[in-house]
């Protein structure tokens, strides 16, 4: 069984994905720099979008009953590894004990030309 | 909340703000372990063929760590800065996954300090687990990385 996430506190989906799912005790999600006002992109540099990704991604853990004290596990997703470190920075404000198991890539591309992308996996 | 735990592991260090290892749910969630020297913290050698080893190296440490192994393996997420190696990965995979190995995602990416390999993985653990039957679900978005 799983439950799908539906929050108005968070953007819209852009495309035929939900906003997260809920199986088997763990939380999926990922997002964009999406503004949840307008559901357009935040213009700021990668700082300024990593600290907007993850209040959507917070939203979306609140809707569950969930914290980011409950992510165990992220995924960064970055157009250019030369941000690593200024995305780096906000990061480790919103995860100040017990840090998740992260991995950070250089992707091709993301979606709406974003800065960065992070997917998370919450315990519940 | 539930039974979030970091696992951290004497020798490695992580490169930024995250942990080793997560144990949760009857999971480890492992980071992206490169092929790098613990004893320095820089790339274990110019090869593949070396590099991959140490990163297997590494993950069998951390996963041992967390109270795993690598038979316990059920999720991979493979990163290379060249797919012209992807023979010699399956190889190597063959070695250290010699028999149900796990689910594998692979993807080419730029990767800093001369690193040609990083390896991370999600494992089920020694313990059994009084939550619920955890299994990792997908999920999807309009990604554009290059997948394998």
């Amino acid at each position: 069984m799983k439950d799908i996430i539906v929050t108005e506190h968070a953007p819209k989906p852009i495309g035929p994905y939900s906003q997260g799912v809920r199986a088997n005790g763990f939380l999926f999600a990922a997002q964009i720099a999406l503004d949840p006002n307008t559901n357009t992109m935040l213009e700021g540099d990668v700082a300024q979008q990593t600290e907007r990704v993850l209040e959507n991604l917070k939203a979306i853990l609140t809707h569950a009953g969930l914290t980011l004290s409950h992510v165990v596990k992220t995924t960064v997703f970055l157009k250019d590894m030369n941000d690593f470190a200024a995305m780096s920075e906000v990061y480790a404000k919103y995860f100040p004990v017990a840090a998740p198991a992260g991995s950070s890539v250089q992707a091709a591309g993301l979606p709406k030309d974003a800065l960065v992308e992070i997917e998370v996996v919450a315990a519940l | 909340m539930a039974d979030k735990r970091t696992i951290d592991v004497p020798g490695i260090k992580s490169i930024g703000p995250y942990s080793q290892a997560v144990r949760a749910g009857g999971l480890l969630f492992v980071s992206g372990q490169p092929g790098v020297d613990p004893s320095t913290g820089e790339a274990a050698g110019r090869t593949f063929d070396v590099q991959a080893r140490q990163a297997f190296r590494n993950l069998e440490s951390v996963l041992r760590a967390g109270g795993s192994r690598l038979d316990l393996v059920v999720n991979t997420t493979v990163l290379v800065t060249d797919i012209a190696n992807f023979a010699e990965l399956n190889r190597l995979f063959a070695e250290f996954f010699p028999e149900d190995p796990p689910a594998r995602m692979t993807m080419q990416v730029p990767l800093p300090k001369g690193l040609l390999i990083s390896i991370g993985c999600i494992a089920t653990t020694e313990e059994i687990s009084t939550a619920s039957e955890p299994r990792p679900g997908g999920r999807s978005t309009t990604g554009a990385q290059i997948e394998t």
